[in-house]
């Protein structure tokens, strides 16, 4: 069996990616991203984890096309982001369900737009709802469910499509600290059945650590890749071997956090 | 034993009992304006004649023409505001202009155009009733073609027709129904102004039509007949704002 | 979505004034062109020559004068109730459950129906013009006022009073303060209302004023006059507006 080499492996590739906001009328660029470069490859579960403010779901917007890097390439799969969003599958931290529509048919919406016949979305929805415990929830709305339960929903219209890739934008970020958890182990569960190439997002270390096999640690803005840290730990990420590694990445942060927190007087956090 | 009456009832029932016993003292209420029970008795007395069915009728009329205007003009321009923030900073100014400035001085260019029957009624109710419309779907367009829904539906690779069926249009709903409530009663505003000041016929004209005959206690049932319009339509309006919020429930970006 | 830059205002003031200026040329043309009657219409040139009469001559001098007095005078007594009331109903909740349905009710009925019989209670002149524009504009204010107040985080005038304060300290330093833009927005839309409903009633029926100017010269069909009056009395609201913006 002929090794595939590290470029057919390739799924999302960042080159020298270069990014500032601005307004053109007031002449003030703020510059996010600088020379970021970074390869993902096929099957991965990485996390992009920085101070607040810096590019991460810049990044992410990039990888899916809603926005276009000032300098340098964003890739997937070799070709432009925007004409691959069939491959992709996305999970933003804010309420992004449809209020008017119940769970059902929010997770089977994406499938609906696919033209696929409503028995055959059925079916397919079937096995999600019952893997993120959503089963005898399908008839009710968004509104009357629990910010945990909604994020549920929403990995699962992700995930019904079987993308192959997948970005998450702090999808917990709204969650306390045990639903988040107890998602984020329902997530990696899903991730070991299907594989799709995720990248995640995070402000948690002990998420980063718990759910990916690679970490990327960001800096402050203007951001590029500071260090990326593989996970090797078999089997459930707890203990001795990955409280190290979250050691490791906070003493990383701790300066990133900092320079941030002094140095974005003005500005937004969570860019 | 606790009562459970609202207490604005109690209110307006206090407001009639003190003009009815008004009447005992005041020269004004006892022989012009009349107590509540001179009213109610005109109040009836016309409601069983013919001719208010014709008056009623008219304005009835001019409102739903000038609604139907009102609702065509004021998503014209809510789709130029809401669409492209270039559109958007140009219109927006003459928007404010239109909305704090008293329009009934332009009602004497509408008589003179539109002639004083039923087109310059209809075309005055229409400017006051498009701008609600124009401002209140155009926000609701703006805020949800930024929002996460939209986001999330172009992941999934919707097609233009999609998104536009699946998420913008029930999105725009609430928006479009509390805009409705209000174009509503700004256009039976313009209408009657309307007939107020020159007509010859609808509510309005007979409301002018008896203060200038003296006739205060017919004129008073107008204004409650107007006012009982105005009060039905907009709670009817008001219920299906209700129903259609509750079934959009959180229609904003929601951490 | 970010990325765009925002479009530049020399643009945006550039395609304004483009259809101002079509605006304008549009009665030029139409009445010169034969195509809409001079009782109707009147061509710009016309509408500019009879403005600057107007202004020039001091035709307008008067019934400005007198509607900013009135105005002014109605929109004092509008800020005074209107601040007065809706503080207490904001305070106590069994006075507004007892009036907001009526005031709600109110702004779905056009308020212009109660001027003749505020005609015929305080007769034709300055009262019954102030009552219209007070009826008008007092609701509003109220409802912002309450609004306002209600938006005020209660976690400051909790902090307050364990800071120590007293009551009346409280109110004036923490609550009113940050309630002062609800309230400034409350008085300013209250504001346009009172211009409207004076105006409206000097339309109708008065003794002068700026809306009967523009009624008498409908009644002797004077359209470039009817049009030169409006227009001066839409700069002139336009203007108080823009200043009211800019106070805040």
């Amino acid at each position: 069996m002929t090794p595939s080499s590290a470029a057919d492996r390739a799924v999302i590739t960042f080159m020298n990616v270069d990014h500032a906001f601005g307004d053109s009328e007031s002449g003030s660029l703020v510059p996010v991203v600088r020379d970021v470069c970074l390869t993902i490859e096929k099957g991965e579960f990485v996390s992009l984890i920085g101070p607040s403010g810096c590019g991460k779901s810049t990044l992410l917007s990039m990888a899916s096309g809603f926005l276009t890097p000032n300098g340098g390439s964003v890739r997937l799969f070799g070709e432009e982001p925007a004409l691959m969003r069939k491959h992709l599958g996305m999970v933003f931290q804010a309420f992004s369900l449809l209020p008017w529509r119940t769970v059902l048919d929010n997770i089977t919406l994406g499938l609906e737009f696919r033209g696929v016949p409503k028995a055959e979305r059925m079916a397919l929805a079937k096995d999600l709802i019952g893997s993120l415990g959503l089963r005898g929830f399908e008839q009710r709305f968004p509104r009357e469910l629990s910010g945990g339960m909604n994020q549920r929903v929403t990995l699962a219209r992700a995930l019904v499509l079987k993308p192959e890739i997948l970005l998450l934008d702090e999808p917990f970020g709204s969650l306390d600290e045990q639903t988040r958890i107890l998602v984020g182990g329902e997530l990696q569960k899903l991730w070991e059945q299907m594989h799709p190439t995720t990248v995640l997002v995070t402000h948690s270390i002990s998420e980063a650590v718990r759910l990916s096999t690679r970490v990327v640690v960001l800096t402050a803005r203007p951001t590029k890749v500071k260090k990326i840290i593989p996970i090797n730990i078999e089997g459930p990420r707890t203990g001795a071997a990955a409280a190290a590694l979250e050691e490791e990445i906070w003493e990383l942060l701790k300066d990133e956090a900092t320079r941030a927190m002094l140095g974005d007087a003005g500005g937004n956090g969570g860019a | 034993m606790k009562l459970r009456i609202s207490p604005a009832l109690i209110v307006v029932a206090a407001g009639l009992a003190l003009w009815e016993a008004a009447g005992l003292w005041s020269d004004l209420v006892r022989n012009v304006t009349g107590t509540p029970l001179t009213v109610g008795r005109e109040l009836a007395a016309i409601l069983s004649s013919s001719d208010i069915a014709f008056h009623f009728g008219v304005t009835a009329l001019e409102l739903g023409a000038g609604l139907v205007l009102a609702i065509a003009l004021g998503l014209i321009l809510s789709l130029g505001l809401g669409t492209w923030d270039y559109t958007h900073r140009v219109i927006e100014p003459f928007l404010i202009v239109a909305n704090t400035v008293p329009k009934v001085i332009t009602l004497p260019a509408f008589l003179m155009l539109l002639g004083t029957g039923y087109a310059s009624k209809v075309a005055f109710g229409a400017l006051h009733g498009m701008l609600p419309i124009a401002i209140i779907v155009s926000n609701g367009l703006r805020s949800v073609l930024a929002n996460s829904q939209m986001q999330a539906a172009i992941t999934m690779n919707a097609t233009n027709g999609q998104l536009i069926r699946y998420i913008l249009l029930p999105a725009v709903l609430p928006y479009l129904i509390t805009a409705l409530r209000l174009s509503v009663s700004l256009t039976l505003l313009g209408v009657i102004l309307g007939e107020m000041y020159v007509a010859r016929a609808g509510l309005g004209f007979l409301l002018m039509r008896w203060y200038g005959e003296l006739q205060i206690p017919k004129m008073l049932s107008v204004v409650f007949l107007i006012g009982s319009l105005a009060f039905v339509l907009d709670f009817v309006f008001r219920r299906i704002e209700a129903a259609v919020w509750r079934d959009h429930g959180i229609r904003t970006d929601n951490a | 979505m970010a990325g765009h830059s925002k479009p530049r205002r020399s643009r945006v003031l550039l395609v304004q004034l483009a259809a101002l200026a079509a605006l304008l040329a549009l009665p030029e043309i139409l009445v010169r062109g034969g195509m809409v009657s001079r009782f109707a219409l009147a061509p710009t040139s016309e509408i500019a020559v009879r403005f600057w009469h107007l202004v020039v001559d001091g035709t307008i001098i008067e019934p400005l004068l007198e509607t900013l007095l009135l105005i002014f005078i109605t929109f004092v007594i509008v800020a005074l109730t209107g601040l007065v009331i809706g503080f207490c109903f904001w305070r106590s909740d069994l006075s507004r459950r007892a009036f907001e349905p009526l005031m709600l009710t109110f702004y779905a009925i056009p308020g212009v129906i109660f001027y003749p019989i505020l005609l015929v209670i305080l007769g034709i002149g300055y009262p019954s013009i102030m009552g219209l524009g007070f009826i008008l504009g007092v609701v509003p204010v109220i409802m912002g006022v309450q609004n306002a107040l209600n938006g005020v985080n209660p976690v400051l005038g909790q902090t307050a009073t364990v800071l120590g304060a007293s009551t009346v300290a409280k109110y004036f330093k923490v609550i009113l303060p940050a309630a002062m833009p609800g309230i400034g927005g409350a008085l300013r839309l209250g504001f346009s209302y009172v211009v409207i409903g004076i105006i409206s009633g000097q339309f109708l029926v008065s003794t002068g004023g700026l809306g009967k100017l523009v009624a008498n010269y409908y009644d002797r069909f004077q359209s470039a006059n009817v049009y030169a009056a409006a227009v001066f009395i839409i700069l002139l609201a336009a203007a108080i507006n823009a200043v009211l913006e800019r106070l805040r």
